[in-house]
């Protein structure tokens, strides 16, 4: 109720500040500044409230008992906070607030400007109310289900603030666009704003995608760094959007002609980041996802307010568009503007590309069968793409701006694209347009340094570029470059595998049998792979162990054993059954109501080894839809046994008798073992992109 | 002027290029009965058969036994790669790939749990 209260508060003082900043007059504009505050104050008491209830385990919470838990470590309970949709868009409007107080206060967007920020600050809090975390569950439970073991990793922690962050600032380019469209502003000084405030979301966005790269890559099931999945494509194709904003916007400070393309850059970026939301909040991905969203009814919604702002957006420019500045926007095409203009259009070609084949399983769903791409087509219509962007980019990177500006003769640089090449053929890649990436891209490395030591190009400017460049090899020389062989490992048997010594030196499990780990040896040093388990002792997440060295990460990945020594027994009452070491008799269930719908089944069983006879308790610990059960140990852990069923009429018990942990530990595995050449390049790379781009900000 | 043309056909080859690699990759969703006659990739969604053999892996594939839903027939699905996390918990599994040599060969799966993002109401 608070919350919702809190929420209600901040949707009527946004409403209320966006007519006193509609009023146009110098006093209303102050109450509008104040009330931008106060709505800010409102959703930030909502998410303080909803922290409130997260680590007060108010399970009577539908949102808090679907992904927190008593158990859940305090850390994780701040990301419980986003885990969910709702959480996450209350995230959003959190930091749109927020932005909004700074550019009241610093006076760095005009009236008209705050009007349309207050416009979809009010259109994000209705979402928020409409989809709210506060509702009550229907059915009362004592504990939450919890935040899926995945997620519990501090990567995927940051990762979705990260990305929210920049999804909210990219409204600022958007407000400041449209602001001067309405102004019928032409001039240019609204363009300053806007890039600054572009820069920081273009920077967030970024590392926000990277973060969620470098997470997938480190845990198992997720398809390595990239997956070209449509929930991970739904936010690359706004960053290359909001990529074309900041280079069309660098031109536009040079040729006024450029200015048309900057407001259509502003509304798609924005436009794709709502549309990015419907696609992966509507459920309609929901078959062709990893990330499977359940379906939702705020699909609607969403798909509404992004029809406003991209109708809107568009009609504005078409109206104003004969205001616009024209004439010329590059002078000659050996010109830096000519190439940045070229490279912004491959980029857009890129964009698109992409948005196509995300949206396939939403267009063919509106003309019957519903159908999707196989990766293999953005891998071959990105590669090409690629390859010339690099190309626009050494070229103009090579120029300054303005006519005849030449940098540097670009011959030397040709070097580069055989030592890119070269490299990646060492790395295994045999195919053309890989290695012409690699090429393609160390070239751009070396002539955005070169550029920045001519003075052509900003610190900032030449780090991210040369970011760029790196990582764009660095995926040439992982991908194609990767290898993996399936191979069996025995404890402490040494095994040669590209150059490398790997000894598997078994497993080890933490005491309380939540999470166990597979050590390895890479050439003497020591790795290990957390696998996290489920209460019943069962695989909940797996990570590979990796070996990170200059050369390429040696990735090794256990896969499940066809046994895992592991053995199903059905006892009917009072008769008896063996194993290996040990006799087993069923004699008898005893069911305990612990209240709330829980109930805990014990069953008794006799276990003997000839001699003496041992009498254990595993119970299964069951609530209205499912349970868990934990082994218990017999005849000092020779074996464990798990009660995984009873019959109705508690006649007849299903167990699982689980070899000794030292047996478990030391059994032999099948693992698949990968080589990832040179794959630190990328992380490197993404760094530079993001650092590179922040510095930007301080010219 | 010449340049400009020349530009203009190479952003038209490029709009043909991507146009047939998406023709080309276009993976429909269908039964199992379609899945065995179809000649190009296609998407097939089923639960793991509980009456069949269970999963296991032959060499770098990963074998299990897929049932259609709505018509209870069911395909083997030999997967090119290692069992993906969460393979048990799934409630839906998506498998991506052609029918060929009796069985359905896939280089990719998407497992549809309900503890991944969201709990199943």
């Amino acid at each position: 109720m608070v919350g919702t209260i809190f929420l209600a508060l901040a949707l009527a003082l946004s409403l209320c500040a966006l007519l006193c900043y509609g009023a146009r007059t110098e006093r209303m504009e102050r109450y509008g500044r104040w009330l931008t505050v106060l709505s800010f104050a409102g959703s930030l008491g909502a998410s303080i409230y909803l922290l409130v209830l997260i680590f007060g385990n108010h399970f009577e919470i539908a949102y808090v008992a679907s992904y927190s838990s008593a158990e859940l470590p305090a850390v994780y309970k701040f990301s419980a906070f986003w885990a969910g949709q709702q959480g996450s868009f209350l995230l959003w409007l959190l930091f749109h607030a927020a932005a909004g107080v700074i550019l009241g206060y610093r006076q760095r967007l005009s009236a008209v400007g705050m009007c349309v920020y207050m416009v979809l600050q009010t259109l994000l809090t209705i979402l928020v109310l409409a989809k709210s975390p506060f509702l009550p569950q229907e059915v009362a439970v004592e504990n939450g289900v919890g935040l899926n073991p995945l997620l519990q990793d501090p990567w995927m922690a940051v990762h979705p603030p990260i990305i929210f962050l920049g999804y909210a600032l990219l409204a600022v380019p958007f407000a400041c666009s449209a602001a001067a469209l309405i102004e019928g502003q032409m001039a240019k000084d609204w363009l300053e704003t806007a890039r600054r405030w572009a820069l920081v979301a273009w920077a967030f966005l970024g590392a926000g995608i990277f973060i969620g790269g470098y997470w997938a890559y480190k845990v198992l099931g997720w398809g390595g760094f990239w997956g070209w999945d449509p929930v991970e494509n739904s936010s690359l194709v706004p960053w290359l959007v909001a990529g074309i904003f900041i280079h069309v916007l660098r031109v536009a400070r040079v040729r006024a002609a450029a200015l048309s393309m900057v407001h259509l850059a502003a509304v798609f970026a924005f436009s794709l980041v709502l549309y990015g939301t419907f696609l992966t909040r509507s459920g309609i991905l929901g078959d062709f996802s990893v990330h499977s969203f359940s379906g939702t009814s705020i699909g609607m919604t969403i798909a509404v307010v992004n029809a406003l702002v991209l109708v809107g957006g568009l009609l504005l420019l078409t109206v104003r568009a004969g205001k616009l500045p024209q004439g010329e926007m590059y002078p000659a095409y050996e010109s830096r503007e000519f190439l940045v203009l070229l490279g912004a259009l491959l980029l857009v070609f890129l964009a698109a590309v992409i948005f196509l084949g995300m949206s396939m399983p939403l267009l063919t769903q509106l003309l019957g069968k519903p159908a999707a791409v196989d990766t293999d087509f953005y891998v071959r219509t990105t590669l090409p793409l690629a390859i010339v962007m690099m190309v626009c980019l050494v070229g103009a990177s090579l120029h300054r701006y303005g006519e005849g500006n030449k940098v540097g003769p670009l011959r030397p640089l040709a070097a580069f694209v055989l030592l890119g090449a070269a490299l990646a053929w060492l790395a295994g890649v045999r195919q053309v347009m890989p290695l012409l990436l690699a090429g393609a891209a160390l070239m751009g490395v070396a002539a955005s340094f070169w550029s920045w030591r001519r003075q052509a190009l900003g610190l900032g400017g030449m780090l991210a570029h040369a970011g760029l460049g790196l990582s764009l090899l660095a995926i040439v020389l992982s991908g194609s470059g990767s290898r993996t062989v399936s191979q069996e490992l025995a404890v402490n048997e040494p095994v040669t595998l590209y150059g490398h010594e790997i000894v598997f030196k078994g497993q080890q499990f933490a005491d309380d049998m939540r999470e166990k780990y597979y050590i390895y040896t890479v050439d003497g040093r020591e790795v290990r792979a957390l696998t996290k388990l489920h209460a019943n002792g069962e695989d909940a997440a797996r990570e590979p162990a990796i070996d990170k060295t200059l050369g390429g990460d040696i990735y090794i990945a256990p896969t499940p054993p066809k046994s895992s020594g592991r053995q199903e027994l059905i006892l009917k009452h009072g008769r008896m059954d063996m194993d290996d070491l040990f006799a087993y008799r069923f004699e008898g269930v005893s069911l305990e109501e612990q209240g709330g719908g829980k109930m805990l089944v014990k069953a008794v069983i006799a276990v003997t080894d000839g001699d003496t006879i041992e009498r254990v308790e595993p119970a299964i610990q069951a609530t209205q839809d499912g349970g868990t059960s934990k082994a218990v140990e017999v005849f000092g852990g020779q074996k464990r046994i798990r009660l995984t069923g009873v019959a109705a009429d508690q006649k007849q018990v299903r167990l699982e008798i689980l070899p000794s942990i030292e047996t478990e530990t030391q059994q032999a595995i099948t693992a698949s073992v990968s080589i990832k050449p040179y794959i630190w390049l990328l992380w490197l790379g993404s760094v530079l992109v993001c650092a590179g781009t922040l510095t930007a900000l301080k010219k | 002027m010449n340049r400009k043309i020349l530009l203009g056909l190479l952003i038209l080859a490029f709009i043909g290029y991507a146009g047939y690699s998406f023709v080309d990759s276009v993976t429909p969703y269908v039964g199992i009965a379609e899945a065995r006659t179809a000649t190009s990739s296609v998407q097939v969604k089923g639960l793991l058969d509980e009456k069949a053999e269970a999963p296991y892996m032959e060499g770098d594939n990963f074998v299990f036994t897929l049932r259609d839903e709505d018509t209870g027939e069911t395909m083997l699905v030999r997967y090119h790669g290692t069992k993906p996390d969460q393979f048990d918990e799934a409630h839906h599994i998506v498998a991506v790939g052609k029918y060929r040599d009796g069985a359905f060969q896939s280089d990719k799966l998407l497992i549809k749990c309900p503890s991944k993002y969201e709990q199943q109401k």
